[in-house]
């Protein structure tokens, strides 16, 4: 099997394997976990999109970025004013 | 988090711009791939981000797919390192041996903690460590810890136990004292009797046990016997003690010192200091002294260097040499009693010292000059406790 093939079948997390629902921590107005996603659809300093599934959330506020992300879940950090949820 | 920034050091990382119209999809293809990003920071159709090293051909790939570019990579982390330095020979022969060096040096004492009681000295100690193989610079692994107990504690009596702790480059040595070998433990003489240790006149005389064979105003000699143990009582009963007395007596002394009018006088000079370090048994010289050609004396200072509270095997010694010169010196008179004085007065010191509870009741001094000398003549008048215990011996056949 050619090592592509094993990137291609490399199994979910367990948190993205188990958790279809979105679920968010958020420490402050500074961090946020966001587990859930499903893609990002916007991503510049001073807002992020990102599709839940049944809805997309909006997070806007400056020096936004995402400090890590893997394939479901993602920790957006910076400054935050509003939280968004366009349905 | 430290572990996770250690772990992406160690596996290597590159740090990476992408460009295009849509950079999210290229974040969004490559969270399905299971690519772990971090440090996403960018705006306007530009994001920078790090990933892992081996993820690179994967993210080629994604970028082909989502219509972006990969631009301005950068790589770090060990493998990074390596290849950059895979030419490099001499800094891997200098790791390696950087490595060997540590290990070979952990595994040498360089440090002795003596703890002893006030009855042990200390630097007699570490000599005695130093002669059973214990000293800084050894390598633990040749320390023979039960054999240097074991010796120490049979050759000296004074140590009741001691324990030897070799604790990764430092060792520590305990020492209790054997109280049983400074008690006095004579047990008392079944006969002794007390004679005199001078000629001279008996001013007191004090007896616990014993029979007094002489009375105050009795003149005495050398060697004659004053006390004698065996009592015998007014039933007829007689019997053999082991005497305590005290017999004072007025002894004659006379002293004669004398002093050149001219002699050598050597006087110090300049001092010199000379400093150097040892550590880890190789010694440098911290200054360029070189040592005085003529007579000197030299006085060592040796200091161990310390770091945060810890002393570390790093010596630094100081020598002072200090020369001196001759000189001729007359004397006079007056300058010669001044000399006579001093001298007279330390041996009266050290005399009074020697004899038992000596009291000075007449001191006769005269000073004379002869021909190349001066020269003072005291005769002494000294009360003095003038018994002297000798023990005799019995046999039971």
């Amino acid at each position: 099997m050619k090592r592509s093939d094993k990137r291609k079948q490399r199994p979910q997390s367990i948190l993205g394997a188990h958790i279809s629902a979105l679920h968010m921590d958020i420490s402050s107005n500074r961090e946020v976990i966001f587990e859930g996603n499903k893609g990002i659809l916007e991503y510049n300093d001073h807002s992020i999109k990102i599709n839940g599934g049944k809805y997309v959330v909006a997070f806007h506020g400056r020096g936004l970025h995402i400090k890590t992300m893997t394939d479901c879940t993602l920790v957006i950090h910076g400054f935050l004013t509003s939280i968004e949820y366009i349905i | 988090m430290i572990i996770v920034k250690l772990l992406r050091w160690l596996f290597g990382y590159i740090r990476f711009k992408v460009e295009g119209a849509f950079p999210e999809r290229f974040l969004n293809a490559a969270a399905r791939r299971g690519i772990n990003l971090w440090q996403l920071t960018g705006h306007d159709n530009t994001l920078y981000a790090c990933a892992r090293r081996n993820d690179y051909p994967y993210l080629l790939e994604i970028t082909r797919k989502t219509d972006t570019a990969l631009t301005d990579i950068q790589s770090y982390g060990l493998p990074h390192l390596l290849k950059t330095y895979r030419h490099r020979a001499g800094l891997l022969i200098g790791l390696i041996l950087f490595g060997l060096g540590c290990h070979y040096l952990s595994g040498i004492v360089w440090y002795i903690d003596v703890r002893t009681p006030s009855l042990i000295n200390e630097y007699e100690v570490r000599q005695m460590l130093e002669e059973h193989g214990l000293k800084e610079g050894t390598p633990a692994k040749k320390v023979d810890v039960s054999g240097i107990i074991n010796s120490i504690s049979i050759s000296d009596k004074r140590v009741s136990w001691m324990t030897v702790n070799i604790m990764d480059t430092n060792a520590e040595v305990n020492i209790s004292p054997n109280l049983a070998s400074v008690v006095d433990r004579s047990t008392p003489a079944p006969l002794s009797n007390m004679k005199s240790i001078a000629d001279g006149t008996v001013t007191k005389v004090e007896v616990s046990k014993g029979s007094a064979y002489v009375k105050v105003g009795d003149g005495i000699s050398k060697n004659q016997l004053l006390v004698s143990g065996l009592m015998e009582y007014n039933n007829g009963e007689i019997v053999l003690t082991d005497c305590e007395a005290r017999v004072f007596a007025k002894t004659n002394r006379s002293i004669t010192i004398r002093i050149p009018k001219k002699y050598t006088l050597c006087q110090p000079q300049e001092t010199v200091t000379k400093r150097d370090m040892k550590a880890f048994g190789l010694g440098f010289p911290l200054s360029l002294t070189v040592q005085p050609s003529q007579d000197c004396t030299i006085q060592t200072k040796k200091e161990q260097l310390t770091l945060l509270g810890h002393p570390i095997p790093v010596y630094v010694t100081a020598e002072n040499w200090t020369q001196y010169t001759a000189a001729p010196v007359e004397l006079t008179l007056t300058q010669a009693q001044e000399l006579l004085q001093q001298k007279l007065s330390l041996y009266e010191f050290f005399m009074l010292s020697s004899t038992n509870h000596g009291t000075v009741c007449q001191r006769k001094i005269s000073v004379k000059e002869e021909q190349e000398s001066f020269s003072l003549t005291a005769d002494y008048e000294i009360e003095e406790d003038v018994c002297t215990k000798t023990v005799v011996p019995l046999s039971l056949d």
